[in-house]
């Protein structure tokens, strides 16, 4: 229905096909970052001295180097596929959460109630899990939704690289990658996957955003 | 000695209400504000939960929509290709789009 590719293949079935991997890649490699980045940021906000130093500070040294780059480098040694994809894309995108739950735990350790808990003798596993963690989850849910889109598309640029999904299996990136060559003859074999891609990106976006919205209590008028 | 603990303590004085049902105090009068029918927490304004504000945003759902339609692909996909995506035709290679 949406025409063939250069050998053939059915452009719909194969954009169909590769909604699997696409987010395969986006909910595991944000559920990887959202669980370290959050553990990392809870520990470190809470504890703070040297444990925050030696965290925060490792951190800060990912969070420095360019995440395609840092990813092209990764894959380049462990080699491509859908696991290693969410692995390095999971690592990536830990410093963002673990900054967003350390800034929240900062926050949240100095309020009355946490105070309390400890003063009535509350362990700080107690005070993390039962009070602390519940209050800073709402940021952290819509960091999800966003992280997810920026996931899908490092998984797209990589897979176009050569360095994500191994063909013959469908992505879109990889969908566009072999598109590149015909796009002069054949315009439409890489605008539907590009289409697809802008399009649920744009719509996890407005999702996450209008989440924001909800749960944030500052934004509320 | 006190026989019980009710005769130690002051009978309790009222303090007398004017015809209004408020008090004098210092020659003023304080008048009492009428009480809401659903009792005090129904007068207060009730901000609606968490999912309820949700489901009204058009926005989240609009943008839910596409991402689940997205997901029914990923997760029911072979069920509703209409081709294998491996199946290669030579006949075929780099046909246009078209509708039905």
């Amino acid at each position: 229905m949406l025409g063939t590719d250069e050998f053939g293949r059915d452009i719909l079935s194969r954009i169909i096909y590769g909604a699997r991997p696409t987010l395969t890649v986006a909910v595991g490699a944000s559920s990887l970052a959202l669980v370290l980045g959050s553990l990392a940021g809870l520990v470190a906000g809470f504890y703070r001295g040297l444990l925050d130093q030696v965290l925060m500070r490792s951190l800060d040294t990912l969070l420095s180097f360019p995440p395609i780059l840092l990813a092209m480098l990764v894959v380049g040694f462990l080699g491509p596929g859908v696991r290693n994809l969410v692995l390095v894309i999971g690592i990536l995108f830990v410093p963002t959460f673990a900054r967003l739950a350390y800034a929240e735990t900062l926050r949240v350790k100095e309020l009355e109630y946490v105070a309390a808990a400890g003063a009535l003798g509350a362990t700080s596993q107690r005070l993390l899990v039962q009070h602390i963690l519940p209050n800073i989850t709402a940021p952290l849910i819509v960091q999800f939704s966003l992280a997810m889109a920026a996931a899908i598309l490092l998984e797209s640029g990589l897979s176009f690289l050569g360095l994500g999904v191994v063909p013959p299996e469908s992505s879109w990136g990889l969908m566009i990658a072999g598109a590149r060559g015909y796009m002069a003859q054949a315009p439409n074999s890489m605008l539907w996957p590009a289409l697809v891609i802008a399009t649920t990106i744009l719509a996890i976006n407005v999702a996450g955003d209008a989440l924001r919205d909800v749960l944030d209590p500052r934004l509320r008028s | 000695m006190v026989s019980s603990i009710h005769e130690s303590v002051a009978p309790r004085q009222t303090m007398p209400r004017n015809a209004a049902g408020g008090f004098n105090v210092s020659g003023g009068l304080l008048r009492r504000a009428p009480r809401p029918a659903g009792g005090v927490d129904a007068a207060l304004p009730r901000r609606p939960g968490v999912p309820v504000r949700l489901g009204r945003s058009r926005r989240l759902r609009a943008g839910a929509a596409v991402f689940l339609l997205v997901l029914a692909a990923a997760v029911i996909g072979p069920a509703v290709a209409p081709h294998d995506p491996l199946e290669i035709n030579p006949r075929l290679t780099l046909r246009a789009f078209a509708p039905g």
